[in-house]
């Protein structure tokens, strides 16, 4: 689905972020604007720093410089922005980081009370919604490691969910599935794509990114290297290391 | 990150805006539950030194005269014309003394029940079991007790059992023939001590040194040769005299009984030792135990396989991989067994703790003397554990 | 038959080394079981019977038992409940435990309180078929609120029981009941700032983590006899004047202290089952928009304290064993009047060790009832 930039609200600005730990310099100046709607994803070879910038996003890494604007809010030391900010925010984790000692159904209705004060009944049904969406509402009452890799992700999904967030990150998201649990982890980000949802996502999944994706951003050491149209990625690349990249992955 | 403290105000701003947004800042919120804690524990501190100001401070009482005698000691020749650091010092070595033969004592013992645990025959593995779940679960401190009530049983000196000649048990304690020698003995232990080492360094340094040139023979042999070199240069040096001690019993002219020659096991401290040994040795067992059993199987199959008999099986593959997890929480143990020590105070054997009670008692001065116990044990403590690590980094080396 | 030969024939005589070790075993045990049979033969135990109020209850005064009896049925009786409402008895377990139960009541009942002995009994069966049943009905949140409440309110209500109606003076305390109540202290007193010191010491602010780390290695320090008579000498020269704060008594001291030396310990227990909890668990609660306080209230700390659960309790069953301990502060805990029964009544002069045995006995059976708990614990939640 493709939908034009212009007449769109930004969702996450980011100009000249940059991150250090200890010596390594993580993200070397990283501008771009993500567009509500927008289903941007993010890939490169490893240690490019393409899961360090999503993760500067929603504040779980401090970036050193630069400014990030989430929704118009602004991502500094003021604690009250930084929680909005993750309340608009969700995100999903390469290894799920499910709350082993709660159930499925509490792994998701916690946040909600906790945080946006939801009564028990509202955050359950809520939850129960969910996880239909995600298709798997009879494993409500299981707990986490019960269920397989692919069921685990799509109820942290739903837990993300719950938070009615406004943009989701991806971190990886099928890495750690097994192949034949790929299949239904993307098919839930293909829906909530296709649902209008602004999500940035962090994959190798080239089937995946050529079918929702609006934009891609290539990442390499730090910086971005080359942006534009699935198409633009796929015909002609302008970048050598682009070109290298997608050599070696498709 | 980004936006500094105070940029963030505008000027129109209200104060209780300003302050709202001041508290809303990560930093600021960090510095200030610091600052509160701070402030906090600068009251408490400033009450305790209030109160401390009002006892008796100082360690100068430490210098007049002890005033009292101490039944055991050693290396040291104490009596009650002595200073109090002498009876400190004396009680110092006292618990060296227990606590360094007990952590040698309780790791062999371990070591073996350890393996008995493990063991397919079925009368072993109970007998190191039911060791365990009595001995572990009685408190240390009866067991104490107990050992010194069932040595207190021994005979009268007068109907001391002997054994042969070599040892006299009685309830004065357990004679053991010993090895002695003339004046200059500690001297030449002093440098038996000071020639390991130097063999030991010497070792390393020629293994180094084979490494990069050309083969030599064995530094093994090499550094060997240099300390019983060493040892028989410095033996006639000193005009050394070794002869075996073995204990008698006679009676002088008072008619009393006294004891002579060999090495003394007195009941105090060889209750402490053997009830030191023993429930240590529990602890150390199921340490060694657990390290052993979470060893992948593969090893002793693998181990089995290549036609190893057990004992080479456990001392050449299990026991060095086992000893990589067993170090840390072995050492945990031998700082116990040295704070357990001063449970000595039961049963009046003089270690550290017992002298600094009686000085105590004598002299007042409760806090500093506190003190002085805390660093004391906590330098013992640290000696141990950078031993330990020493060890533990060389058995864990890769490639080792 | 052949099974049970070949049985045999592999765990004894396995190979020529397994032979001596038999042999020498079997030796070893003959002799530890003769000496310790032919010494329970032999010895006059009547020093059991004669002062057995002395050794569970110290100087208690006659007509204050009452207090003593009612607090130690509510305790069997609230732990028959829990144990048949938490655990998975079977028949074997259940006779395991009535019969552990039993052992103390059979010792330590006379003539006069027989009925008052056989009254509990009855109560605890009652009770522990009441739990039994409740655990697969409807009732089941209700009654395991109310089970979880009993315990947390048990503690208070023992010194409620302890002290009302002008009870005895703390000093009169005394015996093995003074073990249980100093240990049951520092456990209920220490577990919380335990928890506190470890969240402490992982904190990343750095003054907290530097007092909690120098607070935790200092104590760890010194042994526990250190500390106990730091609080006979020092203590009272620093606790203030108000509420009579200063003239505390040495019990109460001495479970000041225990508190604080158990929550050293247990502080590091739980810091090694905080550190073993992935990051990724704190990310995500973060990510889902909850703060510190919540993210280590509801995700880390229960997690992190289920995972050491066998730990702690080894160091709760290692706190009970150091209660021992308060010797030096001239309590009469058991220990201190097992050593001097031998040597001020005259009847018993000489019988030390029976009298050791006994206290050694008691001490053992509940650190061994503790730890049978533990690897109930252990089991049910691997499950």
């Amino acid at each position: 689905m493709k939908k034009t930039e212009s007449k769109k609200k930004l969702s996450v600005e980011a100009k000249g972020v940059t991150k250090l730990f200890g010596d390594f310099q993580a993200l070397k100046g990283i501008t771009a604007n993500i567009y509500e709607g927008e289903v941007v994803v993010v890939f490169g070879p490893s240690g490019s720093g393409k899961s360090t910038f999503i993760r500067t996003i929603n504040g779980l890494e401090e970036h050193n410089s630069g400014e990030i604007t989430v929704n118009g809010i602004p991502l500094n030391d003021d604690v009250k922005n930084r929680d909005e900010i993750r309340g608009q925010v969700g995100m999903v984790f390469q290894q799920f980081n499910l709350f082993p000692h709660l159930s499925v159904l509490r792994n998701i209705t916690l946040a909600p009370q906790k945080v946006k004060k939801l009564s028990k009944s509202e955050s359950e049904e809520l939850a129960m919604s969910l996880l239909e969406r995600v298709g798997i509402p009879e494993q409500a009452a299981k707990f986490p490691t019960q269920l397989s890799g692919g069921q685990q992700q799509r109820v942290a999904i739903a837990r993300a969910l719950a938070m009615q967030p406004k943009i989701m990150l991806f971190d990886e998201p099928t890495s750690a599935l097994d192949p034949e649990m790929i299949k239904e982890v993307l098919d839930v980000m293909i829906e909530l794509a296709q649902s209008g949802m602004t999500m940035i996502c962090v994959t190798h999944e080239m089937g995946f990114a050529r079918e929702v994706a609006d934009r891609f951003l290539f990442f390499d050491e730090g910086l971005i290297v080359e942006e534009g149209t699935p198409e633009h990625f796929f015909k002609n690349p302008k970048e050598e290391r682009t070109k290298l990249f997608l050599s070696q992955i498709l | 990150m980004p936006s500094s403290l105070f940029t963030q105000f505008k000027s129109e701003d209200s104060i209780k805006k300003k302050l709202n947004l001041l508290f809303r800042n990560r930093i600021f919120r960090r510095f200030f539950i610091q600052f509160v804690f701070g402030i906090f524990l600068l009251l408490l501190f400033f009450y305790i030194v209030d109160k401390a100001l009002n006892l008796e401070l100082g360690f100068g009482h430490l210098s007049s005269r002890a005033g009292f005698g101490l039944s055991h000691t050693f290396i040291i020749d104490y009596n009650s014309n002595d200073s109090r650091w002498m009876s400190y010092f004396a009680g110092v070595i006292n618990t060296i003394r227990v606590s360094l033969v007990g952590i040698v004592l309780a790791t062999i013992l371990g070591i073996f029940m350890g393996l008995a645990r493990l063991s397919h025959n079925f009368l072993i593995n109970k007998i190191a079991t039911g060791y365990v779940e009595f001995i572990r679960n009685t408190p240390l401190l009866v067991q104490i007790i107990f050992w010194q009530l069932l040595l207190l049983q021994l005979p009268h000196i007068s109907k001391a059992l002997t054994f042969g000649g070599l040892s006299v048990w009685s309830n004065k304690g357990i004679l053991l023939p010993i090895i002695s020698s003339n004046e200059n003995g500690s001297l030449w232990t002093l440098i038996l001590f000071l020639g390991l080492i130097i063999s030991l360094i010497l070792r390393s340094r020629l293994f180094k040194y084979k490494e990069e040139h050309v083969d030599l023979f064995s530094p093994n042999l090499i550094s060997l040769f240099t300390f019983v070199a060493i040892t028989i240069i410095s033996f006639f040096a000193l005009s050394m005299k070794l002869s075996f001690n073995v204990p008698e019993v006679n009676i002088n002219q008072y008619g009393t009984y006294i004891q002579s020659g060999g090495f003394i096991l007195t009941p105090q401290f060889a209750a402490v030792l053997f009830a030191l040994v023993l429930y240590t040795g529990t602890f150390i067992t199921e340490i060694v135990r657990g390290s052993i059993q979470s060893l992948p199987k593969g090893q002793t199959e693998a181990a089995m396989a290549l036609g190893l008999n057990s004992y080479q099986r456990i001392t050449l593959i299990i026991l060095p991989q086992a000893l990589r997890s067993i170090i840390p929480p072995l050492t945990n143990q031998y700082l116990n067994l040295t704070k357990n020590s001063s449970l000595s105070v039961a049963i009046a054997y003089p270690d550290l703790f017992m002298v600094s009670r009686t000085i105590m008692n004598n002299a007042g001065h409760a806090l500093p003397m506190f003190v002085l116990i805390l660093i004391t044990y906590l330098t013992l403590s640290l000696v141990i554990s950078l031993i330990m690590n020493i060890i533990n980094r060389r058995v864990t080396r890769i490639g080792a | 038959m052949m099974i049970l030969l070949n049985w045999v024939r592999e765990n004894f005589f396995g190979s020529k080394l397994d032979v001596i070790l038999s042999i020498v075993g079997a030796f070893f045990i003959y002799f530890i079981l003769s000496t310790v049979i032919s010494f329970i033969i032999n010895s006059d135990w009547t020093l059991i019977l004669v002062n057995r109020q002395l050794m569970l209850t110290g100087l208690m005064p006659e007509e204050e038992i009452w207090r003593v009896w009612t607090i130690f049925s509510l305790t069997v009786i609230l732990m028959t409940t829990s144990v048949a409402f938490w655990f998975n008895i079977n028949i074997k377990g259940s006779i395991f435990y009535i019969l552990l139960l039993l052992m103390p009541f059979l010792i330590f009942t006379t003539k006069n309180t027989l009925l008052y002995v056989l009254l509990i009994m009855i109560l605890s069966i009652v009770f522990f078929y009441l739990g039994y049943r409740s655990k697969n009905s409807g009732l089941k949140n209700i009654v395991s609120r109310v089970i979880v409440i009993s315990w947390i309110i048990l503690l208070p209500i023992c010194f409620l029981i302890l002290n009302i109606l002008d009870g005895p003076k703390m000093t009169l305390w005394g015996g093995f009941m003074i073990n249980l109540i100093l240990a049951a202290i520092a456990i209920f007193a220490g577990f919380p700032l335990g928890i506190l010191l470890a969240l402490g010491r992982a904190s990343s602010y750095k003054l907290i983590k530097l007092i909690s780390t120098l607070y935790i290695e200092v104590i760890r320090g010194a042994p526990l006899v250190a500390w106990l008579l730091l609080a006979w000498f020092v203590l009272p020269k620093f606790l203030p004047n108000l509420f009579g704060l200063s003239d505390l008594n040495i019990v109460v001291r001495a479970m000041i202290v225990l508190s604080l030396f158990a929550s050293a310990y247990i502080a590091e227990v739980i810091r090694g089952g905080l550190q073993s909890i992935p990051r990724g668990q704190e990310e995500a609660s973060f990510a889902l928009g909850m703060n510190s306080i919540s993210t280590t209230i509801f995700i880390v700390l229960p997690q992190a304290i289920k995972i050491v659960i066998p730990t702690v309790v080894s160091t709760f069953i290692a706190i009970f064993k150091d209660t021992s301990l308060v010797f030096i502060l001239a309590i009469t805990d058991l220990l201190r009047i097992g050593r001097l029964i031998p040597e001020q009544q005259q009847a018993f002069f000489g019988k030390s060790i029976e009298s050791l045995c006994v206290v050694a006995l008691l001490f053992w059976i509940v650190s061994l009832v503790l730890s049978q708990i533990s690897r109930n614990i252990e089991k049910k939640l691997n499950i």
